[in-house]
């Protein structure tokens, strides 16, 4: 019923926008003031040792070759070692990885399941009092800086009322073994509730304005007042009929909302000292670790782009009219 | 005309509430060095000594941060910086938003292609860590944000400006105006702008409240100038000086409020605004 | 069988009045083929979706009533259409340019629901009716697992009329179910409708504002004008000897192609202003005016508009 043509061309557009924003990240960094390692190195190395690390970091062959290692390491996952812990770049990544996806994703989906039912309410009350107050109070809710909300919440919850933690993953000294051991324990969710609620109470904007003007545009959609014509409940009409197509639009702007938090979690994760691939990326541009931010914005930007494309298939897949369009 | 705009404003209300929330903070920011109490960025003593985190007084209305400035100062320059940047990111969105879905729109062809795909590589770029990486290259900065979204945030505005511009295009008018031997650009500027432009305003008041959370968010992060007052800078100081356990409200909440006020008004205007362009007939 | 009593619907808003649907009276006989032929304005769309109980909130029934089989299913004091009649009695068909199907359900997970949910039958059952259905309406059964995008506009109308005989209505009402089709599968789908008629004894009310397609199939016409019904009668008496200036002017609008006349008579709007202030001069609402029927002014009008018409004929 698909169509593979299509789902290749997109695949590979997708390899190319991945190739020229790689390259436009391996310029920003090359540019950035002075040599990459003038930060990191100051003045107390002797040019022996400067000229070793310059060697090892390869920033004496030419710009070329420069390039070309970069994008095969890339490929391979080698973003060098980090400047200032001397470990592998990627080993720091993977371990930061799980904890943004695992905020993300939670808070994506408390955001989504709330809006898309409180929009589909509010679509019904519309022109009433309930949608008047409504309204503003969604707005008011995307228009805080969610490291503010954050910040309240912190202030108020955790050192007001000590209900919640402050920040972390864990308390000091508590280390989880695997990242599944980290998943099953109800030490981690302590934490994670209070960053999680915050970020879903900004997220949560977006779904609920959406769904509610899918539902007003479905609602007045011929098939609609044929289901009325038909004597089907309304329960059934809102559900079945309306609903479903409203949902659409939605779940492609889910995977789109993935890759956009991911880049926009850096200021909660830094609020509540969350150890994610943002917070990495921060602490690396403060601290002229340019390996590290490269990495960490490299992969940033790489699950964004993963996203769009995602959410360009899932658009493909889910509305019949277009995946038939594409099929002829 | 005059009085179209005027009844326009008395029906919607909230057109009306955004813009009366930009011209409370226009006032301020103009009269600022009337309505603030203080230098904002001047460290006060007190008789005690450093006059720091002190409570709200008639002195320092609404108290004084660690390193004994005054808040209330800080939150009514605030403002200029919060305009300042909100007004040009604007500015550059809805220009440049509205010149490429011009362009790209009534050309066609490769340099519609072309510019789609620069769209594509825009949005392909992860917003914040941009701004983030900017702000370490070129210095911390006010303009890095309004630059960030100049490069970055052009597609939205781009894309719908264009689809609105491609369905202008086959209007009858527009060949009308072809056939009379009218040169490409005045009928871009005569015929087609003045049906964008609504759009262009509508994109434009929405990205002033992204620059100010933007700019918000990267000064939170410590990779905003340190000798401007803005808000973001005050929350930023407030939690790096542990207002947070001291519990210190007044200090971080009020630059919060107003942010949300800057930024919802954009939302309140644009919402106007739609409801004007595209009125809703009632059932 | 179905009863309209001088039935006025009106859209009431916060500083204005719409006189949609005003004094409308007619009925509908078994087995009968009745036209209502009107414009786009002319009320015939609120009529039918009062009928049908879909009228939007700000309609509201100022007077009047709705009589199905001598049981009263909607008057003007209780807003709501009484009784399960929806469907299962009368069915509509929409207009073929309408996006009257959910485009992401299939066609027989569309006609499942209506068989299942309003009617007494379970999955296998509804199914084996779904095809019965579709071979009566001339389509392949294998087509009933397509989407709807997937057919042509012909070929939707008849899914639409299959999906209209689901629960064996005894009234369909269609609304200008052929307007949007060419010539050809127009012809095929009024023959269609007449087969149907025969077939399963329905009666059918057709709401166009196509003449010709009435002259084709009806035997009784309703002609709707502004609102209100300005002649009713058997088809033939309507178009050959019309009454009012309105169906004059209908009849001078659609011209018979043996006809050698080369220009098409606008229906002059000036005429019809005339006509309306005759109404306000004698203070009523519609033309059931004996004083404004037999009044001088009434007498030219209508003159001038019979000029016309014999002018044609006498070309033709």
């Amino acid at each position: 019923m698909f169509d593979f043509w299509s789902i290749i061309r997109r695949f590979l557009y997708m390899i190319f926008v991945l190739w020229i924003v790689a390259t436009i990240i391996f310029f920003m960094f090359r540019l950035m003031p002075g040599s990459p390692l003038t930060a990191f190195i100051g003045t107390t190395f002797t040019d022996e040792q400067h000229d070793l690390l310059v060697k090892r970091f390869g920033l004496d062959k030419s710009l070329f070759e420069q390039y070309s290692l970069f994008l095969v390491n890339t490929l391979k996952g080698d973003f060098g070692l980090s400047f200032t812990y001397n470990k592998p770049v990627i080993d720091m990544i993977i371990q930061a990885l799980p904890n943004s996806i695992i905020l993300t994703l939670f808070s994506l989906i408390i955001a989504y399941i709330f809006g898309v039912i409180a929009g589909a309410y509010l679509a019904w009350k519309r022109d009433t009092l309930v949608e008047g107050i409504s309204i503003p109070i969604v707005l008011t809710t995307r228009s805080a800086p969610e490291f503010w909300l954050g910040m309240i919440a912190l202030a108020f919850f955790s050192f007001q009322l000590d209900i919640f933690p402050s920040g972390g993953t864990s308390a000091a000294g508590v280390i989880y073994e695997t990242t599944l051991s980290k998943l099953t324990s109800l030490h981690f969710y302590y934490h994670l509730i209070l960053p999680s609620l915050v970020l879903a109470l900004y997220l949560q904007g977006l779904p609920l304005l959406l769904m509610r003007s899918n539902m007003l545009e479905v609602m007045q959609e011929d098939f609609v007042t044929m289901s009325k014509m038909k004597g089907l409940s309304s329960w059934r009409i809102v559900i079945y009929h309306a609903a479903r197509t409203a949902l659409l639009p939605v779940a492609t702007a889910f995977t789109l909302g993935v890759g956009f938090a991911f880049g926009g979690n850096v200021v909660i994760e830094t609020v509540f000292s969350w150890p994610g691939l943002g917070r990495l990326l921060v602490f690396a541009v403060s601290s002229s670790d340019y390996p590290l931010a490269q990495g960490a914005f490299i992969f940033l930007t790489a699950i964004l782009i993963l996203m769009n494309f995602l959410a360009d298939l899932m658009y493909l897949f889910l509305d019949p009219r277009v995946s038939y369009k594409t099929k002829n | 005309m005059i009085t179209e705009i005027y009844k326009i404003f008395r029906e919607n209300n909230y057109a009306t509430v955004g813009v009366g929330i930009y011209i409370f903070f226009i006032l301020i920011s103009i009269f600022a060095d009337i309505i603030a109490t203080h230098d904002p960025l001047r460290i006060n003593f007190s008789s005690s000594g450093l006059a720091r985190n002190l409570p709200p007084s008639w002195e320092y209305l609404l108290g004084t941060t660690s390193n004994g400035r005054d808040i209330f100062s800080q939150l009514v320059y605030g403002s200029r910086n919060a305009l300042a940047v909100g007004l040009s990111a604007a500015l550059a969105v809805a220009v440049l938003g509205t010149v490429v879905g011009l362009v790209s729109g009534f050309y066609g062809g490769w340099i519609d292609n072309i510019i789609m795909r620069l769209a594509d590589i825009a949005l392909g770029l992860p917003f914040l860590p941009f701004v983030i990486v900017l702000a370490a290259f070129l210095g911390p900065n006010s303009w890095n944000v309004v630059i960030a979204i100049g490069l970055l945030l052009w597609p939205n505005a781009g894309r719908i400006i264009r689809s609105q511009v491609l369905t202008l295009r086959e209007r009858g008018y527009i060949e009308s105006a072809k056939v009379s031997g009218c040169s490409n650009f005045r009928i871009i500027f005569m015929h087609i702008a003045p049906n964008i432009l609504p759009l262009s305003f509508l994109y434009g008041s929405i990205a002033i409240g992204w620059a100010i959370l933007t700019e918000a968010s990267i000064s939170f992060l410590g990779f905003g100038p340190s000798d401007v007052i803005s808000w973001g800078y005050m929350l930023q100081d407030a939690y790096s000086s542990q207002a947070l356990s001291l519990k210190a409200y007044i200090w971080f909440i009020p630059p919060g409020i107003c942010i949300v006020l800057m930024v919802v008004a954009g939302f309140f205007i644009s919402r106007g605004y739609e409801e004007i362009l595209f009125p809703k007939i009632k059932e | 069988m179905l009863e309209i009593k001088n039935l006025s619907i009106h859209y009431i808003g916060k500083n204005y009045r719409v006189k949609a649907v005003e004094n409308v009276s007619f009925n509908l006989t078994s087995g009968e083929l009745l036209g209502i032929v009107g414009e786009s304005g002319s009320g015939k769309t609120t009529l039918i979706r009062s009928i049908m109980g879909v009228n939007p909130q700000s309609a509201k029934i100022v007077s009047g009533e709705i009589f199905y089989k001598n049981s009263k299913i909607l008057d003007f004091k209780d807003d709501s259409i009484k009784g399960d009649y929806k469907w299962k009695e009368i069915a509509f068909i929409p207009q073929s340019a309408m996006n009257s199907l959910d485009p992401v359900y299939r066609i027989i997970d569309q006609m499942r629901e209506i068989l299942i949910v309003r009617g007494d039958y379970n999955k296998k059952t509804a199914d084996k009716r779904s095809e019965e259905l579709f071979s009566l309406v001339g389509i392949e059964k294998n087509r009933l697992r397509d989407f709807p995008h997937q057919f042509s506009g012909g070929m939707k109308q008849r899914v639409a009329i299959a999906m209209a005989l689901a629960l064996d209505p005894k009234i369909l009402i269609a609304d200008e179910p052929v307007t949007a089709l060419d010539v050809i599968v127009q012809r095929q789908i009024l023959d269609l409708f007449n087969e149907l008629r025969n077939r399963l004894d329905l009666s059918i009310i057709l709401v166009t504002h196509d003449v010709s397609v009435v002259a084709y199939l009806c035997h009784k016409v309703a002609v709707m004008y502004d609102g209100e019904i300005v002649e009713t009668g058997p088809v033939k008496d309507i178009l050959e000897k019309p009454y009012h200036p309105y169906t004059i002017g209908l009849n001078n609008a659609f011209p018979d192609l043996h006809s050698t006349n080369d220009f098409l008579e606008p229906i002059s709007d000036s005429l019809f202003h005339e006509l309306d202030d005759l109404k306000n001069t004698f203070n009523s609402l519609s033309l059931n005016n004996e004083k404004l029927v037999k009044s001088d002014k009434f007498v030219s009008l209508k003159n001038k508009f019979t000029k016309l018409n014999t002018q044609n004929e006498k070309n033709n």
